[in-house]
């Protein structure tokens, strides 16, 4: 798609542009000339520009036209996806504003609803609109593929279960079949999920679409890592990785996995080089700043403090969906274990994926073992493997056992 | 790297701050270029590059579509509100424009109403982050295309509301805190019972016990408050792992010292000396949380009220318990003993965790 590439390249090309005072308390000042460049306009897609300028036209005129207000809508929300820039997504909500407080909406716009909230992490509203969705039609593929992430994110898995078997008859063999080896991995049947997403990359591959095998490879890389297979799990994220550039797709969840996976190796190195031009993201600059801060590195602390004033700006709005990466930069970052497990709990009581797991017990482990109680009832619950967990378990039995 | 100037990709907001003085109100107001471009096209020679003299040109027009979007009134009556030079502000997400505003309002009043339009109609997860202070006191809000209009009483104190939200803070650092618990359980149990060469020490009154408690707990919690202050207002930075490690060593002091006895009178003392290390280990807490100087110093007060809330009512539990079964021998020795050396070992664990970055134990 070369749409995406240029737009990823002119997301780049902001970011090397641009000449702002980067932190320190920012005065209002005044520039010295006129031909100062005081702002760069991200880069659109001429084409998408001019659709999204037609169908704005198009829509002043008809203001109740369902069917232009969704299209509109899920241009911008393609624009947030591919450039990761939420702001976007304020713009699709807009578009819809008629219908955005209505109970029973035209289903085109709970579909768009349920995408716009789940983005703010208001995982429940987003739940019920895609279950209104389903409702009217049990047949509807992409809302049960929604449906079950959500349910993933927040520790349902019984429910997201559920949601990725009725895909079985509604999509094809790879969406349904890497949908159920993830929920499965992540309830105690890592081995066998391992070897289903072998085969169905496999069989698969002549048709399928790579952001497919992408996020195929994505979650067999997570497989092999929670269960141990260092190598295995390189082999598939690095293969995704592959397959993202090939697209010239950005995909956030996988470059923030892989770094993960890196630094938890101890190889900080690479993970610095590759991030380096996606520091507007703040989940990816998190990632940065612990590469950086582990080398020892000279724009360490001043990244650092870009990024805590992103979270303070955050907070001023009274957002919270950054509580997660919060967490770990108070207890990788700042060295506050105190903070960061009082944000691990926060974090915790929305989202429950093994990431959010392992910040528990780690934020724990550093500040107050007997806090790992609702993590350690989790694995029990879910049987989740997690090799990682399981050293952290294994350091909060000794500190138990002493006591 | 270059991305040090890298803007984040946030959600759209405006910072508007407002000083209400009397009548007149003063103030600012940050939008951001990458909003107003939509509305007005600055980019005139469309090379998604803005100029300062492209936005120069425009200010008529952008300081017109501000103020179109703004209302402020006084118990009712619109004040006229206009804006000044323009200047350019930089926010984590890019450049603003930074509109200079002043206004005055046709009669003096009690309340003080908003009505916030700016560019909800393009896009609805845009918020408009208020900072409103008069007399002193500041008050934040978010305008929302939900809520759009925001009424300020120039006589009502938010203090109540502040004072309340930290003492609730200072109750849960405590709770959450293990370490800060068992410390307080080491230096306290000493009020009862404490071994002594050839035998253990029981306090005889509870009217003794009681003075010595809140000596102790007074003097630990004071001492927090200072090293906490201190912190908080930046003048005090150490590091954490440094604190983290001291913290855990006087958990280690105060279980020995019911075994070994090192310090038995003036217990007050080392609790001080201990209050401000650990009030300095949670100096992250109320940092930055940009409140003005007299909330600043309500919320800090009303934490410790919570923190030491919380050590009293644990006090008030343990101790009694503790006072009545001071004499028996099992008490003596299959509790106190036992409990100080795990106190101490778990003290030493966490001192080698901390110190050492959490690579003794694996």
């Amino acid at each position: 798609m070369p749409t995406l590439q240029k737009t990823v390249i002119a997301c780049a090309t902001v970011v090397l542009g641009l000449l702002v005072p980067g932190f320190g308390l920012a005065a209002p000042y005044t520039p010295a000339q006129r031909d100062v460049v005081v702002e760069t306009l991200p880069a659109i897609d001429p084409a998408v520009s001019e659709q999204v300028q037609t169908l704005h036209r198009r829509l002043a005129a008809a203001p109740q036209s369902v069917a232009l207000a969704t299209e509109l809508a899920r241009h911008y929300i393609d624009l947030s996806r591919q450039t990761d820039d939420p702001r976007y997504n304020g713009y699709a909500q807009a578009a819809l504003r008629p219908w955005w407080e209505q109970p029973q909406p035209p289903t085109e716009v709970l579909m768009l609803r349920a995408h716009l909230l789940q983005n703010r992490h208001a995982f429940d509203q987003a739940r019920s609109d895609l279950q209104q969705v389903l409702e009217r039609d049990p047949r509807r593929a992409q809302a049960w593929l929604e449906l079950a992430a959500i349910e993933r994110v927040t520790g349902s898995l019984e429910n997201a279960h559920k949601a990725c078997a009725a895909l079985l008859t509604l999509a094809s063999a790879l969406i349904s079949g890497t949908c159920l080896a993830d929920i499965a991995s992540l309830t105690g049947k890592g081995q066998g999920a391992y070897a289903t997403l072998d085969r169905l990359l496999q069989t698969a591959s002549a048709d399928a679409a790579p952001g497919l095998r992408r996020w195929a490879l994505t979650i067999q890389g997570e497989i092999a890592w929670r269960l141990g297979q260092p190598a295995l799990a390189l082999q598939a994220l690095e293969a995704a990785l592959e397959l993202a550039e090939e697209e010239g797709v950005f995909d956030g969840y996988l470059l923030g996995l892989w770094s993960d996976f890196m630094l938890a190796r101890g190889q900080a190195r690479p993970v610095r080089k590759r991030l380096a031009p996606y520091a507007h993201s703040d989940a990816l600059l998190l990632r940065y700043v612990i590469a950086s801060k582990r080398l020892m590195a000279d724009d360490a602390i001043a990244m650092a403090d870009v990024l805590r004033r992103r979270f303070e700006a955050s907070q001023r709005r009274g957002d919270t969906v950054h509580q997660r990466e919060q967490a770990r930069f108070a207890l990788d970052v700042d060295e506050q274990p105190a903070e960061a497990l009082w944000l691990a709990q926060h974090n915790w009581a929305v989202q429950k994926e093994p990431a959010d797991l392992l910040l528990l017990l780690r934020a724990a482990l550093a500040f107050n073992p007997a806090a790992a109680a609702p993590a350690r009832a989790y694995l029990a619950s879910t049987g989740l493997e997690d090799v990682r967990a399981e050293v952290l378990i294994e350091r909060l039995d000794q500190l138990d056992a002493a006591a | 790297m270059v991305a040090g100037t890298a803007q984040a990709h946030k959600p759209s907001d405006s910072y508007l701050q407002f000083d209400v003085a009397g009548q007149t109100i003063e103030g600012r107001w940050d939008i951001a270029i990458r909003d107003l471009e939509w509305q007005l096209g600055l980019d005139q020679d469309a090379d998604r590059r803005v100029t300062w003299g492209e936005i120069q040109d425009r200010e008529p027009a952008i300081a017109g579509y501000a103020l179109a979007h703004l209302q402020a009134r006084m118990d009712g009556q619109v004040c006229d509100l206009s804006a000044g030079s323009l200047q350019i502000e930089t926010h984590t997400d890019g450049a603003y424009v930074s509109l200079p505003l002043s206004g005055r309002c046709p009669r003096f009043g009690t309340q003080v109403q908003l009505q916030y339009d700016l560019m909800f109609d393009r896009d609805a997860q845009h918020r408009g982050l208020l900072r409103i202070a008069h007399r002193g006191q500041v008050e934040t809000a978010v305008f929302t295309p939900t809520r759009r209009r925001q009424v300020f009483d120039l006589r009502e104190t938010r203090a109540t509301r502040v004072a309340w939200q930290y003492f609730h803070e200072g109750l849960w650092h405590v709770w959450i805190g293990l370490d800060h618990l068992l410390f307080l359980a080491g230096l306290l149990l000493p009020t009862v019972l404490r071994r002594q060469p050839g035998g253990f020490q029981v306090a005889e009154s509870p009217g003794e016990t009681l003075r010595d408690v809140l000596f102790v707990v007074t003097s630990f919690t004071m001492a927090h408050f200072v090293a906490l202050s201190l912190a908080t207002l930046g003048w005090l930075t150490l590091p954490s792992r440094w604190v983290e490690s001291a913290v855990a060593l006087t958990i280690v002091f105060a279980a020995m010292n019911n075994l070994v006895p090192v310090v038995t009178r003036r217990l007050w003392l080392v609790a001080f000396g201990f209050g401000l290390i650990h009030g300095a280990g949670y100096a992250s807490v109320l940092s930055d949380l940009g409140l003005p100087p007299i909330t600043l110093a309500l919320a800090l007060l009303a934490f410790n009220a919570g923190v030491e809330g919380a050590q009293i009512a644990v006090a008030a539990v343990t101790l009694p318990v503790a006072f009545w079964l001071r004499r028996y021998r099992w008490m003596q020795w299959c509790v106190l003993v036992p409990g100080a050396l795990l106190v101490a070992w778990l003290g030493v664990l966490w001192f080698l965790e901390r110190a050492l970055n959490q690579t003794v134990l694996t």
